[in-house]
């Protein structure tokens, strides 16, 4: 490029000023911080808790094992030997029960019906809470007001009670429903465990409605869906491309908090012998069996409750540690 | 102020516990623990627990030693040439426990509560009916005087029955024909309320016993403390002075209350801790009376098949499940009627007289033949056979049992076994409407006889809740009431008994107890079962 030197020389600027800056120069003035989502601002955030990441791979691994483990299992978690209560061997890693079933292989089935009676309250309470709580945020006045009361009420219902009760009621028709050939796969499940899907979902929806009706309120008053109302956006639009998405946050953090509470009570149930049926294993159940023998088998009571109590505990480090990197003000 | 406070409540901590921790000296006290509450109502009671005490509060006619039965409250009876009148002397000088002496007036008004519709006691029907007019009363048909039990005098007591019964003089060891003293009975509250019949038994001031002890302390969530009766004539011969039994939940806490030094001795702990308590030395028993069946419903499809009875009854390896899964303090049973009644003669028993019914474990020669009586019956390899639904009270042993009894029924037979345990009282409402496949049962005889054992499957019994139903056991057993040689008698019962569980199994016999005492020797001794297998309290001395 060619400058006039009469002009640099009036203005006293050399030549070597007037060329272009680098790529190396560019980076110290563009920008002060790298352009970031918000997904990767919380995968960072995430990151960088320790504790959260050792829980994570825990919690991985113990999954990897409930959903593979009995699959790769040389036993099923019904089969009864001769071989009673033995210690841990090569033949079985983690010993035998009471029946000559191996232990290692009932856990992790065990484990399965946790993880599975958690994750399926998750969506079924996901289902439930966003549409309700969508609802009645949306359509708002006297149906809001009406809806939300509803949740009120709910909430004073001591729900282990009901959940107790519910569960020993569930059971006749829902046995009778699955003596229809119709729905005969899911009689594998068992009718217990449907039924405690049913009453745990029923009664973990109402905290999810409430934070899922709080965050659309608190975004639907932003400028950003004024504008866009402005522009002509129909509800759904509104609601699918702004509300939603900017209520992940939130939903992800209520249905973290759904899964530990629902594994706890699964277990509970079972433990006082209202969850799954013999001879499938829960966790709670297989807890319960325990104590008949605490002080002599202490072992067959420590398996399941450990594996209850790390579960629990990884979700509830996971869920803190979501919630920390999800809300954006906790931005340093 | 925290430390007071926390100083207090340590000092309150400690006088609670004192009372353990200095027993009175030179008495001998012996402290129990239970795990259900015991019935102190001789006419309510159903329960071992209450049968036990309450054969140390009262004294009836007869008593149970270590070997067999011998007059206690009579010292004398006359039997009628037919058998059908007794006549009891009653000693002069039983007393009960306010210092009246006992009379053949408080022996009619406790047989009178017994048949009487009124009080409606538990065993009105199946006790009530050997006493003369015993049937009608209960069923309103006829006043209650007309009972053939009559006071001729202050001491002479005669009892007239109903039809002959070869067995009648053992059936009166059992507590519901105990003297009862009809001014200490009172109803509190409703009387129709099943509870508040029994309410007035707990009430120590006012209960009056003419046993070895009587009742100081009642505490019906807690304990219940008995001491040695002062107006007993043999109070000499009893060895203990005061039983301290404390009441508990579950079979888990008694057993820490016998670990934590608590109590001396208790009966019953969780079966899963047998072996550990036998090395420890603590472990002492003896083969019970008691048998644990399967209530099998005779009317239910596939189920009214003897021969699909017979091959569920093959396929149970019932040593493996007594010795190995149940942990080792049952018996697998050969027969129904297991060890320990007496026999033709004096030292015969009658469960060796009859030898094994059927065999306690299993072959494969066992499971081939099971099989094909399957087949004969119409299920082979369980194609067509119904769901066959095991109902239960939930509790440790029936889950371990059932989970047991499930798999190989659906490994060796084909057949699909849902399991549906439930709640006790669910299962005690099913079990006596009938409304059941297979349901467990037990059964404990009232007095030493092996008729007591089979008269529960007599057609329309209310404990035979699978309706079982057969001519020739009927017969055998009803001629075998009406025979008075024992030989004879013996045989015919012999005869029923394989009709009962050979020819028809009508019911499937799994196992037999053992009546437990656990205590250290260190503490305890003179420890012994009377012919009942019940711990023969009174003899047992403490030494600590």
């Amino acid at each position: 490029m060619q400058y006039n030197p009469d002009l640099l020389k009036q203005y006293g600027v050399s030549e070597q000023e007037l060329e272009l800056a680098s790529a190396s120069e560019k980076e110290g003035i563009d920008q002060m911080r790298p352009s970031v989502t918000y997904w990767k601002d919380a995968f960072a955030r995430f990151r960088r808790n320790k504790l959260a990441i050792v829980m994570f791979f825990l919690l991985l691994a113990i999954v990897l094992l409930a959903i593979f483990g009995p699959i790769v299992s040389p036993y099923t978690y019904k089969q009864q030997s001769k071989d009673l209560r033995q210690g841990p061997s090569l033949k079985h890693l983690l010993g035998t029960d009471n029946l000559g079933r191996d232990m290692f292989t009932r856990l992790m089935y065990g484990t399965r019906i946790s993880l599975l009676v958690g994750v399926v309250t998750m969506v079924l309470v996901c289902l439930i809470g966003i549409t309700y709580g969508g609802i009645a945020a949306y359509v708002g006045g006297l149906a809001d007001n009406l809806m939300m009361r509803f949740v009120d009420l709910m909430m004073t219902i001591p729900s282990m009670l009901i959940i107790i009760i519910l569960s020993v009621v569930l059971r006749d028709p829902m046995e009778s429903l699955f003596n229809n050939p119709r729905f005969s796969g899911l009689a594998t499940i068992g009718s217990g465990l449907i039924s405690i899907f049913l009453v745990l979902a029923l009664f973990n929806w109402l905290g999810m409605a409430r934070a899922v009706r709080a965050s659309l309120l608190m975004n639907r008053s932003q400028e950003y869906v004024l504008a866009s109302e402005a522009m002509g956006a129909k509800s759904k639009w509104v609601l699918t491309k702004h509300l939603l998405p900017n209520s992940i946050g939130v939903i992800i953090i209520s249905a973290t908090g759904v899964v530990p509470g629902a594994i706890m009570t699964e277990s509970f149930l079972s433990f006082i012998g209202l969850g799954v049926s013999a001879p499938m294993p829960s966790l709670g159940s297989m807890a319960n069996t325990a104590l008949n023998g605490i002080v002599s088998y202490p072992q067959y009571m420590l398996y399941p409750a450990l594996l209850i109590s790390m579960i629990i505990l990884c979700f509830n480090i996971l869920g803190d540690a979501l919630r920390d990197a999800l809300d954006p003000k906790m931005r340093k | 102020m925290k430390r007071i406070i926390s100083i207090m409540l340590c000092a309150l901590l400690l006088l609670t516990v004192m009372p353990f921790a200095f027993a009175e000296g030179g008495e001998n006290v012996l402290t129990i623990a239970m795990g259900t509450k015991p019935c102190l109502d001789l006419h309510w009671n159903a329960g071992s627990t209450g049968a036990s005490l309450m054969n140390m509060l009262y004294e009836g006619l007869y008593k149970i030693t270590e070997n067999s039965i011998e007059l206690a409250g009579a010292t004398s009876r006359d039997v009628s040439e037919d058998g059908m009148t007794l006549t009891y002397h009653l000693r002069e000088d039983a007393l009960w426990s306010d210092g009246k002496p006992v009379t053949a007036a408080d022996y009619v008004y406790s047989m009178k509560r017994l048949v009487d519709p009124e009080v409606s006691s538990v065993y009105m029907l199946d006790y009530g009916q050997y006493l003369l007019n015993g049937s009608a009363i209960s069923n309103g048909e006829k006043p209650l005087d007309e009972l053939g039990v009559t006071a001729i005098d202050d001491y002479t007591l005669e009892i007239k029955l109903e039809k002959p019964c070869s067995y009648f003089e053992t059936m009166l060891t059992y507590t519901s024909f105990f003297p009862l003293r009809e001014d200490c009975v009172t109803f509190e509250g409703e009387a129709d309320v099943r509870e508040s019949n029994w309410r007035w038994a707990w009430n120590a001031e006012k209960h009056i016993t003419n046993g070895h002890f009587i009742l100081t302390y009642c505490d019906e969530e807690q304990e219940i403390i008995l001491e040695k009766n002062p107006y007993y004539y043999g109070k000499d011969e009893v060895a203990l002075d005061k039983l301290d039994v404390k009441l508990a939940d579950d079979a888990n806490t008694v057993l820490q209350l016998f670990e934590t030094g608590a109590v001396d001795l208790i009966d019953s702990f969780p079966s899963e801790e047998t072996e550990r308590l036998k090395a420890a030395g603590y472990y002492h028993s003896v083969p019970s009376l008691y048998t644990r069946f399967l209530l099998v419903n005779n009317n239910a499809e596939g189920l009214s098949d003897p021969r699909v009875r017979k091959a569920l009854s093959l396929v149970i390896d019932r040593e493996f499940l007594a010795d190995g899964i149940l942990g080792g303090s049952f018996i697998a049973a050969d027969s129904y009627v297991g060890a320990g009644f007496p026999g033709a003669t004096e030292a015969a028993d009658y469960h060796t007289d009859g030898g094994p019914l059927f065999s306690t474990t299993c072959t494969d020669e066992d499971i081939a033949q099971a099989q094909a009586l399957m087949a004969e019956a119409g299920y082979p390899n369980g194609e067509g056979f119904p769901l066959l639904t095991c109902s239960y009270a939930s509790s440790p042993n029936y889950d371990l049992l059932f989970q047991y009894l499930s798999e190989i029924w659906q490994e060796n037979l084909g057949i699909t076994v849902k399991l549906d345990p439930m709640e006790g009282a669910a299962m005690t409402e099913l079990r006596d409407a009938g409304k059941f496949l297979i349901t467990p049962q037990g059964w404990g005889p009232d007095w030493l006889d092996a008729s007591n054992m089979l008269s529960i499957f007599v057609t329309g019994n209310f404990i035979n809740a699978g309706r079982y139903s057969s001519e020739a056991f009927d017969k055998a057993y009803a001629d075998a009431m009406y025979n008075y040689n024992t030989e004879e008698r013996l045989n015919l019962l012999h005869e029923a008994e394989k009709q009962l569980v050979v020819e028809d199994m009508g019911i499937i016999p799994l196992y037999h107890r053992h009546a437990i005492a656990l205590y250290r020797d260190s503490d305890l001794s003179n420890v012994k079962f009377d012919a009942d297998r019940k711990v023969m309290w009174a003899d047992i001395i403490v030494n600590k």
